[in-house]
């Protein structure tokens, strides 16, 4: 097994552990979770998007009454149970999106056919990015891309470069890391699921 | 075109995969353009959906469709997340029904009716899946200026792939070789 593999496979065996989630404090612990494993990997984590995303779901929610009346503003009614329902489909959602992420860093091997075709277009993706760079003016913009599309059409054949690159194995020591986000990130659920996290509302 | 690579696999399913990469490179130009709205989006990675309509095949098509989702999830890292269902959904409904419109209304409709027609589609089908799925109900209060911007930025990515047609020569000699 390939490391971007196990992490893969990391990923897909902690899915359930996020999506089952009924604690708002254990969702909220696994996306911080989450978010740092991404943010190792590379990935950046930005404020507004994920901020815009809580407000917007949790907002939503608000429509729908739903549990201990808390402030009514101009006749609409806060409710604790409709907020605290928005923020943790949105917290379950960031989540999602940030293992996701994790899941990916690696850039793994999709098997079959489809997975042979998405090589492929990695491939031409990296030529078309190189032969950009090598295109001169740049504008106007269609005569640019025309030229970036002939210099492809006349490229030769370069049948090594396709070839998967020879993924790293996944030493002792990433199995062990993956198993521990794993276990991480069910205990969390588990800690939620038993009561041993306080639950809002 | 050139074969480049595999042997098992046909020239013409290449030149989808270059298609679709063209389509991941124009996601990444596109990310670059600053935007009022984080999540406003022109659409740009839809062009080679747009002008592969008139150079390939029913089938090369639609797989064109299902590596530009595929490619797109994995390089911004959200293919196994709720993010892919709202690209799948989308691309699914708007190759749908500009396929639809270019291949039986092709002497009514020009490439910018094809763009508006395939972006309505793929707002709606987006705009149901984020009633399930996010804001419930909510939903219809983002849906009034969610498909108004749908609509401008449409309009502009019609009139540039009506521009690119005429003008590309590379799309001539494709439409040239179409099988």
């Amino acid at each position: 097994m390939s490391a971007s593999q196990a992490t893969l496979l990391m990923g897909i065996l902690s899915l359930p552990a996020l999506l089952l989630q009924d604690n708002l404090l254990g969702i909220a612990c696994q996306v911080l979770y989450v978010i740092f494993l991404a943010i190792g990997r590379g990935r950046k984590f930005r404020i507004l998007p994920n901020l815009i995303l809580l407000i917007s779901v949790s907002s939503a929610h608000l429509l729908q009454p739903n549990g201990l009346h808390l402030v009514s503003l101009g006749g609409f009614s806060v409710t604790l149970g409709a907020l605290l329902l928005g923020a943790r489909k949105a917290l379950t959602l960031m989540g999602l999106l940030y293992l996701s992420h994790f899941m990916v860093s690696g850039r793994p091997e999709f098997p079959g056919k489809l997975g042979k075709l998405v090589a492929m277009q990695f491939y031409y993706f990296e030529k078309i990015t190189t032969g950009w760079r090598s295109i001169q003016p740049k504008r106007p913009f269609i005569g640019a891309i025309d030229r970036l599309m002939l210099l492809l059409e006349d490229s030769g054949s370069e049948p090594a470069s396709i070839s998967t690159k020879g993924s790293l194995r996944a030493t002792t020591r990433v199995l062990i890391t993956n198993a521990m986000h794993v276990l991480v990130l069910w205990s969390l659920f588990f800690a939620g699921y038993l009561g041993l996290l306080p639950a809002f509302g | 075109m050139t074969r480049l690579s595999d042997r098992h696999i046909p020239a013409r399913v290449e030149f989808v995969a270059l298609l679709a990469a063209f389509a991941l490179f124009l996601s990444t130009v596109e990310y670059m353009i600053p935007k009022p709205v984080p999540f406003m989006r022109i659409g740009l990675a839809n062009l080679p959906l747009i002008i592969g309509l008139g150079i390939l095949s029913d089938r090369e098509y639609f797989l064109l469709a299902v590596l530009k989702v595929f490619g797109q999830g994995l390089v911004t890292g959200t293919i196994f997340s709720y993010i892919i269902l709202f690209s799948l959904a989308g691309t699914a409904a708007s190759t749908l029904v500009m396929y639809v419109f270019y291949r039986f209304a092709r002497r009514f409709i020009s490439l910018l009716g094809v763009s508006i027609a395939g972006a309505m589609a793929s707002n709606i089908a987006q705009l149901q899946l984020s009633r399930l799925i996010l804001f419930g109900d909510a939903a219809r209060l983002i849906a009034p200026p969610f498909l108004a911007v749908g609509l401008v930025t449409s309009i502009l990515l019609g009139l540039f792939a009506e521009s690119f047609v005429v003008k590309s020569q590379w799309y001539a000699k494709q439409k040239e070789n179409r099988p």
